[in-house]
Protein backbone atom coordinates (compact mmCIF):
# COMPACT_ATOMS: atom_id res chain seq x y z
CA UNK A 1 0.00 0.00 0.00
CA UNK A 2 1.44 3.36 -1.08
CA UNK A 3 0.46 6.71 1.25
CA UNK A 4 1.49 10.04 0.66
CA UNK A 5 3.85 11.27 3.39
CA UNK A 6 3.45 13.92 5.06
CA UNK A 7 7.39 13.72 6.19
CA UNK A 8 8.84 12.74 2.68
CA UNK A 9 6.26 14.40 0.63
CA UNK A 10 6.43 11.02 -1.35
CA UNK A 11 5.01 7.68 -1.66
CA UNK A 12 5.86 5.13 1.33
CA UNK A 13 5.30 1.74 1.93
CA UNK A 14 2.97 1.14 4.70
CA UNK A 15 5.51 1.03 6.97
CA UNK A 16 6.84 3.49 6.91
CA UNK A 17 3.51 5.56 7.73
CA UNK A 18 3.20 3.18 10.80
CA UNK A 19 6.51 3.97 11.84
CA UNK A 20 5.37 7.81 11.45
CA UNK A 21 2.46 6.54 13.30
CA UNK A 22 4.71 4.90 15.83
CA UNK A 23 6.76 8.24 16.03
CA UNK A 24 3.85 10.44 16.80
CA UNK A 25 2.63 8.47 19.85
CA UNK A 26 0.59 5.51 17.64
CA UNK A 27 -2.44 7.31 18.13
CA UNK A 28 -3.99 8.14 15.11
CA UNK A 29 -5.22 5.33 13.59
CA UNK A 30 -6.66 3.03 16.08
CA UNK A 31 -10.15 2.95 16.73
CA UNK A 32 -11.56 3.94 20.10
CA UNK A 33 -11.77 0.93 21.86
CA UNK A 34 -15.15 0.88 23.34
CA UNK A 35 -15.58 -2.61 23.51
CA UNK A 36 -12.39 -3.07 25.40
CA UNK A 37 -13.87 -0.57 27.84
CA UNK A 38 -16.96 -2.00 28.14
CA UNK A 39 -15.82 -5.39 28.75
CA UNK A 40 -13.06 -4.02 31.62
CA UNK A 41 -15.49 -2.59 33.18
CA UNK A 42 -18.16 -5.43 33.30
CA UNK A 43 -15.44 -7.30 34.78
CA UNK A 44 -14.37 -5.40 37.06
CA UNK A 45 -17.70 -5.08 38.32
CA UNK A 46 -18.45 -8.98 38.27
CA UNK A 47 -15.31 -9.44 40.77
CA UNK A 48 -16.58 -6.63 43.00
CA UNK A 49 -20.05 -8.41 43.16
CA UNK A 50 -18.32 -11.30 43.87
CA UNK A 51 -16.06 -10.03 47.08
CA UNK A 52 -13.18 -9.77 45.35
CA UNK A 53 -12.39 -6.98 47.62
CA UNK A 54 -12.34 -9.31 50.36
CA UNK A 55 -10.67 -12.33 48.46
CA UNK A 56 -8.09 -10.39 46.07
CA UNK A 57 -7.91 -7.33 46.51
CA UNK A 58 -4.36 -5.96 44.91
CA UNK A 59 -5.64 -7.84 41.48
CA UNK A 60 -9.29 -5.80 41.91
CA UNK A 61 -7.55 -2.43 42.63
CA UNK A 62 -4.86 -2.60 39.99
CA UNK A 63 -8.04 -3.65 37.45
CA UNK A 64 -10.06 -0.24 38.77
CA UNK A 65 -7.03 1.65 37.91
CA UNK A 66 -6.13 0.46 34.86
CA UNK A 67 -9.32 1.17 33.82
CA UNK A 68 -9.89 4.44 35.48
CA UNK A 69 -6.67 5.01 33.33
CA UNK A 70 -8.41 3.76 30.21
CA UNK A 71 -10.81 6.33 30.76
CA UNK A 72 -8.54 9.27 30.65
CA UNK A 73 -6.65 7.60 27.55
CA UNK A 74 -9.53 7.46 25.87
CA UNK A 75 -10.77 10.99 26.79
CA UNK A 76 -7.21 12.16 25.84
CA UNK A 77 -7.97 10.56 22.64
CA UNK A 78 -4.88 7.70 23.04
CA UNK A 79 -6.95 4.97 21.26
CA UNK A 80 -4.20 2.56 21.60
CA UNK A 81 -3.03 3.26 25.11
CA UNK A 82 -6.78 3.16 26.34
CA UNK A 83 -7.26 -0.35 24.36
CA UNK A 84 -4.39 -1.76 25.77
CA UNK A 85 -4.93 -0.52 29.73
CA UNK A 86 -8.57 -1.97 29.22
CA UNK A 87 -7.60 -5.06 28.25
CA UNK A 88 -5.72 -5.43 30.85
CA UNK A 89 -8.04 -4.00 33.73
CA UNK A 90 -10.33 -6.55 32.09
CA UNK A 91 -7.93 -9.55 32.23
CA UNK A 92 -7.08 -8.21 36.21
CA UNK A 93 -10.59 -8.39 36.83
CA UNK A 94 -11.25 -11.31 35.63
CA UNK A 95 -8.34 -13.13 37.62
CA UNK A 96 -9.33 -11.16 40.93
CA UNK A 97 -12.78 -12.91 40.29
CA UNK A 98 -10.87 -16.38 39.82
CA UNK A 99 -9.26 -15.97 43.06
CA UNK A 100 -12.49 -14.96 44.92
CA UNK A 101 -14.43 -17.89 43.34
CA UNK A 102 -11.24 -20.36 44.00
CA UNK A 103 -11.48 -19.02 47.43
CA UNK A 104 -14.95 -19.59 48.15
CA UNK A 105 -14.50 -23.24 46.63
CA UNK A 106 -11.81 -23.93 49.16
CA UNK A 107 -14.28 -22.83 52.21
CA UNK A 108 -16.50 -24.72 51.30
CA UNK A 109 -14.07 -27.75 51.11
CA UNK A 110 -12.98 -27.29 54.73
CA UNK A 111 -16.40 -27.41 55.83
CA UNK A 112 -17.22 -30.60 54.45
CA UNK A 113 -13.80 -32.04 55.59
CA UNK A 114 -14.44 -30.41 59.10
CA UNK A 115 -17.87 -31.84 59.06
CA UNK A 116 -16.80 -35.14 57.72
CA UNK A 117 -14.15 -35.41 60.09
CA UNK A 118 -16.34 -34.58 63.55
CA UNK A 119 -18.81 -37.23 62.11
CA UNK A 120 -16.15 -39.34 61.98
CA UNK A 121 -14.99 -38.48 65.21
CA UNK A 122 -18.73 -39.15 66.73
CA UNK A 123 -19.00 -42.53 65.00
CA UNK A 124 -15.38 -43.45 66.50
CA UNK A 125 -17.37 -42.61 70.34
CA UNK A 126 -20.04 -44.65 69.75
CA UNK A 127 -18.28 -47.92 68.66
CA UNK A 128 -15.79 -47.19 71.06
CA UNK A 129 -16.92 -45.45 74.22
CA UNK A 130 -14.76 -43.71 76.20
CA UNK A 131 -13.53 -45.77 79.59
CA UNK A 132 -15.44 -43.96 82.68
CA UNK B 1 13.99 8.38 -1.46
CA UNK B 2 13.06 5.37 -0.76
CA UNK B 3 14.20 3.71 2.56
CA UNK B 4 14.18 -0.29 3.25
CA UNK B 5 12.15 -1.62 5.94
CA UNK B 6 15.17 -2.77 7.92
CA UNK B 7 16.72 0.30 7.81
CA UNK B 8 13.51 2.27 8.53
CA UNK B 9 13.18 -0.60 11.54
CA UNK B 10 16.55 0.54 12.92
CA UNK B 11 15.66 4.21 13.08
CA UNK B 12 12.10 3.00 14.46
CA UNK B 13 13.64 1.78 17.13
CA UNK B 14 15.92 4.38 18.08
CA UNK B 15 13.12 6.75 17.77
CA UNK B 16 10.98 4.34 19.71
CA UNK B 17 13.64 4.52 22.44
CA UNK B 18 13.20 8.46 22.63
CA UNK B 19 9.73 8.94 22.03
CA UNK B 20 8.15 6.01 23.77
CA UNK B 21 9.66 5.60 27.02
CA UNK B 22 7.44 3.24 28.63
CA UNK B 23 8.15 -0.46 27.89
CA UNK B 24 10.95 0.50 25.29
CA UNK B 25 14.21 -0.75 25.42
CA UNK B 26 17.15 -0.91 23.35
CA UNK B 27 18.57 -4.52 24.13
CA UNK B 28 15.63 -6.85 25.46
CA UNK B 29 17.34 -7.72 28.84
CA UNK B 30 17.41 -11.06 30.48
CA UNK B 31 13.94 -13.27 31.67
CA UNK B 32 11.64 -10.45 29.89
CA UNK B 33 7.84 -10.67 30.30
CA UNK B 34 7.70 -12.93 27.26
CA UNK B 35 10.08 -15.47 28.48
CA UNK B 36 8.03 -15.19 31.85
CA UNK B 37 5.24 -15.98 29.91
CA UNK B 38 6.67 -18.45 27.88
CA UNK B 39 7.35 -19.92 31.00
CA UNK B 40 4.25 -19.97 33.28
CA UNK B 41 2.56 -20.86 29.97
CA UNK B 42 4.20 -24.11 29.12
CA UNK B 43 4.45 -25.03 32.90
CA UNK B 44 0.39 -24.78 32.74
CA UNK B 45 -0.09 -26.61 30.02
CA UNK B 46 1.82 -29.54 31.07
CA UNK B 47 0.08 -29.66 34.24
CA UNK B 48 -2.61 -31.81 33.72
CA UNK B 49 -4.96 -30.85 36.45
CA UNK B 50 -4.81 -27.65 34.37
CA UNK B 51 -5.20 -28.63 31.10
CA UNK B 52 -8.41 -30.67 31.99
CA UNK B 53 -9.99 -28.00 34.17
CA UNK B 54 -9.27 -25.16 32.34
CA UNK B 55 -8.72 -26.10 28.33
CA UNK B 56 -10.32 -22.81 27.07
CA UNK B 57 -8.97 -20.48 29.40
CA UNK B 58 -5.60 -21.79 28.52
CA UNK B 59 -6.35 -21.39 24.76
CA UNK B 60 -7.03 -18.04 25.38
CA UNK B 61 -3.31 -17.70 27.08
CA UNK B 62 -1.74 -19.45 24.46
CA UNK B 63 -3.33 -17.16 21.99
CA UNK B 64 -1.98 -13.79 23.79
CA UNK B 65 1.22 -16.00 23.67
CA UNK B 66 1.46 -16.29 20.08
CA UNK B 67 0.23 -12.61 19.71
CA UNK B 68 3.49 -11.43 21.91
CA UNK B 69 6.14 -14.04 20.11
CA UNK B 70 4.99 -12.79 16.78
CA UNK B 71 4.87 -9.08 17.60
CA UNK B 72 8.43 -9.66 18.98
CA UNK B 73 9.62 -11.84 15.60
CA UNK B 74 8.15 -8.79 14.04
CA UNK B 75 10.51 -6.30 15.86
CA UNK B 76 7.36 -4.79 17.26
CA UNK B 77 8.02 -2.06 20.14
CA UNK B 78 8.53 -3.54 23.97
CA UNK B 79 5.60 -2.48 25.10
CA UNK B 80 3.22 -3.73 22.82
CA UNK B 81 5.23 -6.98 22.66
CA UNK B 82 5.11 -6.76 27.07
CA UNK B 83 1.25 -5.94 26.25
CA UNK B 84 0.50 -9.54 25.37
CA UNK B 85 2.73 -11.24 27.67
CA UNK B 86 1.15 -9.55 30.38
CA UNK B 87 -1.91 -10.72 29.33
CA UNK B 88 -0.86 -14.31 28.96
CA UNK B 89 0.42 -14.43 32.53
CA UNK B 90 -2.56 -13.30 33.77
CA UNK B 91 -4.84 -15.75 31.59
CA UNK B 92 -2.36 -18.34 33.10
CA UNK B 93 -3.15 -17.38 36.57
CA UNK B 94 -6.62 -17.62 35.76
CA UNK B 95 -6.58 -21.55 34.33
CA UNK B 96 -4.69 -22.22 37.37
CA UNK B 97 -7.13 -20.32 39.97
CA UNK B 98 -9.93 -22.36 37.97
CA UNK B 99 -8.24 -25.66 38.15
CA UNK B 100 -7.82 -24.68 41.79
CA UNK B 101 -11.77 -24.49 42.70
CA UNK B 102 -12.06 -27.11 40.09
CA UNK B 103 -10.53 -30.12 42.54
CA UNK B 104 -12.14 -28.12 45.51
CA UNK B 105 -15.23 -29.02 44.02
CA UNK B 106 -14.38 -32.23 43.41
CA UNK B 107 -13.20 -32.96 46.99
CA UNK B 108 -16.60 -31.66 47.97
CA UNK B 109 -18.32 -34.42 45.67
CA UNK B 110 -16.66 -37.10 47.05
CA UNK B 111 -16.64 -35.53 50.47
CA UNK B 112 -20.57 -36.07 50.29
CA UNK B 113 -20.40 -39.11 49.42
CA UNK B 114 -17.96 -40.42 52.14
CA UNK B 115 -20.33 -38.62 54.36
CA UNK B 116 -23.44 -41.22 53.00
CA UNK B 117 -21.13 -43.75 53.45
CA UNK B 118 -20.47 -43.22 56.89
CA UNK B 119 -23.94 -42.28 58.02
CA UNK B 120 -25.04 -45.65 56.40
CA UNK B 121 -22.37 -47.27 58.20
CA UNK B 122 -23.52 -45.61 61.41
CA UNK B 123 -26.84 -46.19 61.11
CA UNK B 124 -26.42 -50.04 60.74
CA UNK B 125 -24.02 -49.73 64.00
CA UNK B 126 -27.02 -48.12 65.57
CA UNK B 127 -29.20 -50.41 64.56
CA UNK B 128 -27.39 -53.46 65.51
CA UNK B 129 -26.76 -51.28 69.24
CA UNK B 130 -30.40 -50.79 69.28
CA UNK B 131 -31.40 -54.21 68.48
CA UNK B 132 -29.26 -55.62 71.02
CA UNK B 133 -30.30 -52.54 73.69
CA UNK B 134 -33.66 -53.73 72.46
CA UNK B 135 -33.67 -57.06 74.01
CA UNK B 136 -31.62 -56.10 76.35
CA UNK B 137 -34.83 -53.68 77.59
CA UNK B 138 -37.29 -56.63 76.86
CA UNK B 139 -35.80 -58.77 79.02
CA UNK B 140 -35.69 -56.22 81.59
CA UNK B 141 -39.29 -55.48 80.59
CA UNK B 142 -40.15 -58.91 81.66
CA UNK B 143 -38.24 -58.74 84.34
CA UNK B 144 -40.00 -55.78 85.73
CA UNK B 145 -43.50 -57.51 84.75
CA UNK B 146 -43.04 -60.02 87.08
CA UNK B 147 -42.37 -58.05 89.50
CA UNK B 148 -44.61 -55.55 89.06
CA UNK B 149 -47.25 -59.15 89.09
CA UNK B 150 -45.39 -59.61 92.65
CA UNK B 151 -46.31 -56.21 93.99
CA UNK B 152 -49.65 -56.63 93.14
CA UNK B 153 -50.54 -59.49 94.25
CA UNK B 154 -49.10 -58.25 97.53
CA UNK B 155 -51.36 -55.12 97.33
CA UNK B 156 -54.14 -57.20 96.46
CA UNK B 157 -53.71 -59.30 100.06
CA UNK B 158 -52.89 -56.01 101.85
CA UNK B 159 -56.48 -55.08 100.44
CA UNK B 160 -58.17 -57.81 101.66
CA UNK B 161 -56.42 -57.57 104.55
CA UNK B 162 -57.36 -53.84 104.56
CA UNK B 163 -60.91 -54.85 103.67
CA UNK B 164 -61.20 -57.32 106.36
CA UNK B 165 -59.54 -54.72 108.94
CA UNK B 166 -62.33 -52.10 107.38
CA UNK B 167 -65.29 -54.80 107.92
CA UNK B 168 -63.90 -55.49 111.63
CA UNK B 169 -64.27 -51.87 112.35
CA UNK B 170 -67.69 -51.35 110.78
CA UNK B 171 -68.77 -54.36 112.89
CA UNK B 172 -67.59 -52.37 115.49
CA UNK B 173 -68.96 -49.65 114.48
CA UNK B 174 -72.31 -51.15 114.63
CA UNK B 175 -72.26 -52.78 117.80
CA UNK B 176 -70.87 -49.73 119.16
CA UNK B 177 -73.79 -47.93 117.55
CA UNK B 178 -76.12 -50.36 118.62
CA UNK B 179 -74.76 -50.17 122.22
CA UNK B 180 -74.71 -47.09 122.42
CA UNK B 181 -78.40 -47.23 121.21
CA UNK B 182 -78.99 -49.84 123.98
CA UNK B 183 -77.72 -47.94 126.23
CA UNK B 184 -79.54 -44.78 125.08
CA UNK B 185 -82.62 -46.49 124.95
CA UNK B 186 -82.14 -48.11 128.55
CA UNK B 187 -81.13 -44.87 129.54
CA UNK B 188 -84.57 -43.83 127.80
CA UNK B 189 -86.26 -46.49 129.40
CA UNK B 190 -84.75 -45.32 132.42
CA UNK B 191 -85.52 -42.10 132.24
CA UNK B 192 -89.36 -43.10 131.80
CA UNK B 193 -89.59 -45.70 134.34
CA UNK B 194 -87.97 -42.89 137.08
CA UNK B 195 -90.57 -40.68 135.46
CA UNK B 196 -93.37 -42.88 135.57
CA UNK B 197 -92.12 -44.11 138.93
CA UNK B 198 -92.26 -40.50 140.16
CA UNK B 199 -95.21 -39.93 139.21
CA UNK B 200 -96.31 -43.09 140.80
CA UNK B 201 -95.06 -41.28 144.14
CA UNK B 202 -93.36 -44.52 144.72
CA UNK B 203 -90.35 -44.32 147.12
CA UNK B 204 -87.17 -45.90 147.17
CA UNK B 205 -86.56 -48.24 149.82
CA UNK B 206 -84.22 -51.44 150.45
CA UNK B 207 -86.46 -53.79 149.33
CA UNK B 208 -87.26 -51.81 146.16
CA UNK B 209 -89.64 -48.92 144.91
CA UNK B 210 -92.68 -48.98 146.96
CA UNK B 211 -95.84 -47.56 146.42
CA UNK B 212 -97.38 -46.61 149.71
CA UNK B 213 -101.56 -46.64 149.96
CA UNK B 214 -102.87 -44.93 152.76
CA UNK B 215 -105.44 -46.03 154.72
CA UNK B 216 -107.65 -43.27 154.27
CA UNK B 217 -108.60 -45.11 150.53
CA UNK B 218 -109.74 -47.96 152.69
CA UNK B 219 -112.64 -47.48 155.40
CA UNK B 220 -112.00 -48.41 158.93
CA UNK B 221 -112.53 -52.68 158.80
CA UNK B 222 -113.46 -52.11 155.71
CA UNK B 223 -111.81 -53.93 153.08
CA UNK B 224 -112.84 -52.32 149.90
CA UNK B 225 -111.30 -49.28 147.97
CA UNK B 226 -112.81 -46.02 147.92
CA UNK B 227 -112.99 -44.45 144.81
CA UNK B 228 -110.29 -42.51 145.41
CA UNK B 229 -107.62 -45.10 146.23
CA UNK B 230 -108.98 -47.06 142.46
CA UNK B 231 -108.23 -43.58 141.13
CA UNK B 232 -104.22 -44.11 142.96
CA UNK B 233 -103.99 -46.89 141.72
CA UNK B 234 -104.76 -46.07 137.73
CA UNK B 235 -101.23 -44.75 137.74
CA UNK B 236 -99.96 -47.94 138.73
CA UNK B 237 -101.90 -49.90 136.38
CA UNK B 238 -100.69 -47.69 133.94
CA UNK B 239 -97.29 -48.42 134.65
CA UNK B 240 -97.98 -52.28 134.88
CA UNK B 241 -99.63 -51.49 131.33
CA UNK B 242 -96.05 -49.90 130.17
CA UNK B 243 -93.88 -52.36 131.96
CA UNK B 244 -95.02 -55.46 131.32
CA UNK B 245 -92.17 -57.70 132.93
CA UNK B 246 -92.70 -55.83 135.88
CA UNK B 247 -94.82 -57.12 139.00
CA UNK B 248 -95.90 -56.46 142.15
CA UNK B 249 -96.00 -57.24 145.66
CA UNK B 250 -99.13 -55.76 147.44
CA UNK B 251 -98.19 -55.95 151.01
CA UNK B 252 -101.08 -55.57 153.52
CA UNK B 253 -100.68 -53.49 157.26
CA UNK B 254 -102.83 -52.29 160.43
CA UNK B 255 -102.39 -50.50 163.07
CA UNK B 256 -101.68 -52.29 166.40
CA UNK B 257 -105.72 -51.97 167.48
CA UNK B 258 -107.53 -54.96 167.75
CA UNK B 259 -106.33 -58.07 168.14
CA UNK B 260 -103.12 -59.51 165.64
CA UNK B 261 -104.79 -62.58 164.13
CA UNK B 262 -107.63 -59.79 163.26
CA UNK B 263 -104.99 -57.56 162.26
CA UNK B 264 -103.31 -60.60 160.39
CA UNK B 265 -106.52 -61.34 158.46
CA UNK B 266 -107.26 -57.82 157.72
CA UNK B 267 -103.90 -56.96 156.31
CA UNK B 268 -104.45 -59.83 153.92
CA UNK B 269 -107.61 -58.61 152.90
CA UNK B 270 -106.62 -55.10 152.46
CA UNK B 271 -103.90 -56.78 150.17
CA UNK B 272 -106.17 -59.02 148.70
CA UNK B 273 -108.42 -55.90 147.82
CA UNK B 274 -105.97 -54.14 145.89
CA UNK B 275 -105.16 -57.13 143.68
CA UNK B 276 -109.08 -57.23 142.90
CA UNK B 277 -108.53 -53.57 141.93
CA UNK B 278 -105.48 -53.86 139.49
CA UNK B 279 -106.78 -57.53 138.27
CA UNK B 280 -110.25 -55.14 137.24
CA UNK B 281 -107.91 -53.05 135.38
CA UNK B 282 -106.86 -55.64 133.31
CA UNK B 283 -103.18 -57.10 135.12
CA UNK B 284 -102.99 -60.85 134.59
CA UNK B 285 -103.55 -61.67 138.10
CA UNK B 286 -100.11 -63.92 138.12
CA UNK B 287 -97.92 -60.62 137.76
CA UNK B 288 -99.62 -59.70 141.52
CA UNK B 289 -98.54 -61.48 144.86
CA UNK B 290 -100.48 -60.53 148.24
CA UNK B 291 -99.32 -60.76 151.42
CA UNK B 292 -100.75 -59.54 154.93
CA UNK B 293 -98.51 -58.32 157.57
CA UNK B 294 -100.81 -57.08 159.70
CA UNK B 295 -99.88 -55.39 162.63
CA UNK B 296 -95.74 -55.58 161.90
CA UNK B 297 -93.32 -53.05 160.60
CA UNK B 298 -94.89 -49.58 161.81
CA UNK B 299 -93.60 -47.02 160.30
CA UNK B 300 -95.07 -44.73 163.18
CA UNK B 301 -95.94 -44.59 166.66
CA UNK B 302 -99.10 -46.86 167.98
CA UNK B 303 -99.82 -44.67 170.30
CA UNK B 304 -101.12 -41.31 168.43
CA UNK B 305 -103.94 -41.09 166.43
CA UNK B 306 -101.74 -40.18 162.96
CA UNK B 307 -99.29 -42.91 164.01
CA UNK B 308 -102.12 -45.18 164.25
CA UNK B 309 -103.38 -43.94 160.92
CA UNK B 310 -99.93 -44.36 159.08
CA UNK B 311 -99.92 -47.48 160.15
CA UNK B 312 -102.64 -48.59 158.73
CA UNK B 313 -101.73 -48.89 154.91
CA UNK B 314 -100.95 -51.10 152.13
CA UNK B 315 -97.52 -51.11 150.60
CA UNK B 316 -97.06 -52.56 147.19
CA UNK B 317 -93.58 -53.21 146.27
CA UNK B 318 -92.54 -52.95 142.70
CA UNK B 319 -90.46 -55.46 141.34
CA UNK B 320 -86.64 -55.49 139.38
CA UNK B 321 -86.58 -55.32 135.68
CA UNK B 322 -86.60 -59.11 135.74
CA UNK B 323 -90.28 -59.25 137.88
CA UNK B 324 -88.16 -60.66 141.13
CA UNK B 325 -88.35 -59.13 144.75
CA UNK B 326 -84.94 -59.95 145.77
CA UNK B 327 -85.39 -57.87 148.83
CA UNK B 328 -89.04 -59.02 150.05
CA UNK B 329 -89.83 -59.37 153.80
Amino acid sequence: MKIKSVLFGASVPAAMLLTAIALNGCTSVAPRPDDALVRAKTAVDQATTAGSSQYAPVDLNTAGAKLQSANEEEAKGNYKQAKYLAEESQVDAELALAKTQDAKAQEAANQVRKGNQALQNQVDQTNNPPLM
Amino acid sequence: MRLHSIQLSGIVASICASALMVGCATTPPENTELDQAQAAYTSASNDPKVAQAAPKQLQKASAALDHSMALEKAGEPQADVDHYAYLTIQQVAIAQQLADADAAQAYIKQADTQRDHMLLHASQQQTQTAQLRTQDANARAQQSQMQAQDANAQAQQSQMQADSANADAQDARMQTAAATAQAAQSQQQNADLQQQLAALNAKQTNRGMVLTLSSVLFATNKTDMSSGGARSLDKLTQFMHDNPKRNVMVEGYTDSSGGSEYNQDLSQRRADAVQSALITDGINPQRIATKGFGEGYPVASNDTRSGRQQNRRVEIVISDANGDFPQAR
